[in-house]
């Protein structure tokens, strides 16, 4: 039915074309007029349903057309990664040779080739890593020629599979990546380099810490991380650097540190955050930073810097502070945290001094609470056991 | 005079069998590529309800589970299943000691980290089936 009508009115244009109306006897239409007069008008809504169904269905065809060659192409290409993933297994079993699989892969499935290769690498370590590696190692060279591309898009996928499957010889192309004047590529250059780059290039890494300000700490933090154990001594000298002259760190650099020198329980790190705490840590969040690591690492003898920041004027600064006690502080420290549980303005201070003093078995100045009147008689009762 | 039983044919059969609860599907592959290369009958399945499912009708000798499943995470099967029946290795990501303390809590006999070597993870899933293997042995025993 929908076609009748675009095709009669296609047969009314053609013989309008044709002349014949012109011969038409003229009917008198009530409330209309003659035929005639309303031929003009009838010819351009012909024409105009006529284009529009043309134009439909050559959008048809087309739309047709890309279905059934997407259709083709997730065939041809799900057959193309089921042929690659089994020889790949073949490989990581060490029946067949790397390049048994790298040598089948055309340059035009070369991109493809290596984000199916990638899904694998990111899984395995070990031996299988070091075949993947080796199945992607022809390719590396056209991947690093990427790294120059106008689009950083493609910058940053070629700086990612430098990362993934490189070696020694692609560390250059990453530590000139760090520079790359778009922040993607930059991003995954420190990555990259933390992840795979020997301990030394933790200062490269640090220097350029401050252009990622605006990403989410806990990533920069997990990043840096990724260094590992041996580049602790490079870490805790930018988490001091204020005090040195020669390369002074940011506040955001010098928490990013402190950090990931949490993350990794560096102890060795805990005289330096006291000193810090002491002497020249301005930065709240920096000091926030420093009473956390305080809390994974130190010692008792570091509580006296910790207390002096429980009277902070700043309230996370204090809640840190009160939450270290807990680990560092001793019986001496009731009366200091029982006061910050009944008279400190922010609620939240007061529940890590309740905490704190939970875990160092102080019960008595809690059970106080619950009993009396105060405010904050709810938090008491929620943090004591149930039968007590 | 003690009786030595060996297992009933079925039983051998559930003991050389595992089940493969895995969401990230290459990880899934590599596993199962390498236990059925070394012999070991591999059921894979990507969600948490169908590996309970699939446990209540086919007994297994040892069951792999994604910490994080849908459906059901490994945990939660820790939690449901008997002790040891089969006994549970979880997958999970690197760098949460937390969930591995947990784990090992709520009766994992392993917990294999992402990214693993596929080579050692079969390597301890094998013994685990080994051990397994001989527990069963001794409890047909008599």
């Amino acid at each position: 039915m929908p076609l009748l009508v675009p095709c009669t009115g296609w047969s009314c244009a053609l013989l309008l074309l044709a002349d014949w109306p012109l011969d038409l006897p003229r009917i008198p239409l009530p409330g209309i007029g003659p035929l005639r007069e309303v031929g003009g008008t009838l010819l351009v809504l012909i024409v105009a349903t006529g284009a529009f169904m043309l134009i439909t269905m050559i959008a048809g065809m087309i739309t047709l057309g890309v279905h059934a060659w997407k259709k083709y192409r997730q065939r041809t290409y799900r057959t193309e990664r089921d042929e690659w993933r089994a020889a790949l297994l073949d490989i990581l079993a060490g029946e067949k040779a790397p390049d048994a699989l790298s040598d089948a892969v055309r340059s035009r499935q070369r991109s493809r080739f290596l984000s199916f290769l990638g899904v694998y690498a990111t899984s395995v370590r070990g031996q299988e890593l070091d075949r993947i590696r080796a199945v992607a190692r022809p390719f590396l060279a056209a991947v690093q020629e990427k790294t120059k591309s106008r689009r950083s898009v493609v910058r940053a996928q070629a700086v990612q599979r430098l990362t993934l499957f490189g070696d020694d010889t692609h560390l250059p192309a990453l530590r000139a990546a760090l520079d790359d004047p778009a922040e993607t590529v930059a991003w995954r250059a420190m990555m990259g380099l933390a992840r795979r780059g020997p301990p030394e290039d933790a200062h490269l890494v640090i220097r350029h810490l401050d252009r990622f300000s605006n990403i989410d700490r806990r990533q920069v933090t997990s990043a840096l991380v990724e260094l590992g154990e041996d580049a602790a001594p490079i870490l805790r000298q930018a988490m001091a650097s204020s005090m040195s002259e020669d390369e002074p760190q940011s506040a955001f650099t010098r928490l990013i540190c402190a950090e990931a020198l949490r993350w990794l329980a560096d102890a060795a790190s805990a005289p330096m955050a006291k000193s810090l705490l002491e002497q020249d840590a301005d930065d709240p969040e920096l000091r926030a930073a420093l009473l956390r690591l305080l809390r994974r690492v130190g010692h008792a003898r570091h509580a006296p810097a910790v207390r002096a920041q429980c009277n902070s004027e700043v309230p996370f600064v204090r809640i840190h502070a009160a939450r270290a006690l807990g680990q560092l502080g001793t019986a001496a420290d009731e009366d200091l945290l029982a006061s910050l549980l009944y008279n400190d303005e922010s609620r939240w201070v007061a529940l890590s001094a309740a905490r704190s003093l939970s875990e160092l078995g102080l019960t008595s100045p809690i059970r106080q609470l619950a009993q009396s009147s105060h405010e904050r008689t709810s938090l008491a009762e929620g943090l004591l056991p149930r039968s007590a | 005079m003690p009786v030595s039983a060996s297992p009933a044919p079925e039983e051998t059969d559930r003991l050389q069998r595992a089940l493969l609860a895995i969401e990230h599907a290459p990880s899934a592959e590599l596993l199962s590529d390498r236990l059925e290369r070394s012999g070991v009958d591999v059921t894979r399945v990507s969600n948490g309800e169908t590996a309970r499912k699939t446990m209540a009708n086919t007994p297994m000798g040892i069951l792999v589970a994604d910490a994080r499943l849908p459906g059901r995470t490994g945990m939660e099967l820790l939690r449901q299943l008997p002790p040891l029946d089969p006994p549970i290795i979880l997958l999970g990501r690197r760098g949460n000691d937390d969930e591995i303390v947990r784990a090992y809590e709520q009766g994992a006999v392993g917990y294999i980290t992402r990214p693993f070597s596929p080579r050692v993870a079969t390597a301890q899933i094998r013994r685990f089936l080994a051990l397994h293997d001989a527990a069963e042995t001794d409890s047909t025993t008599w």
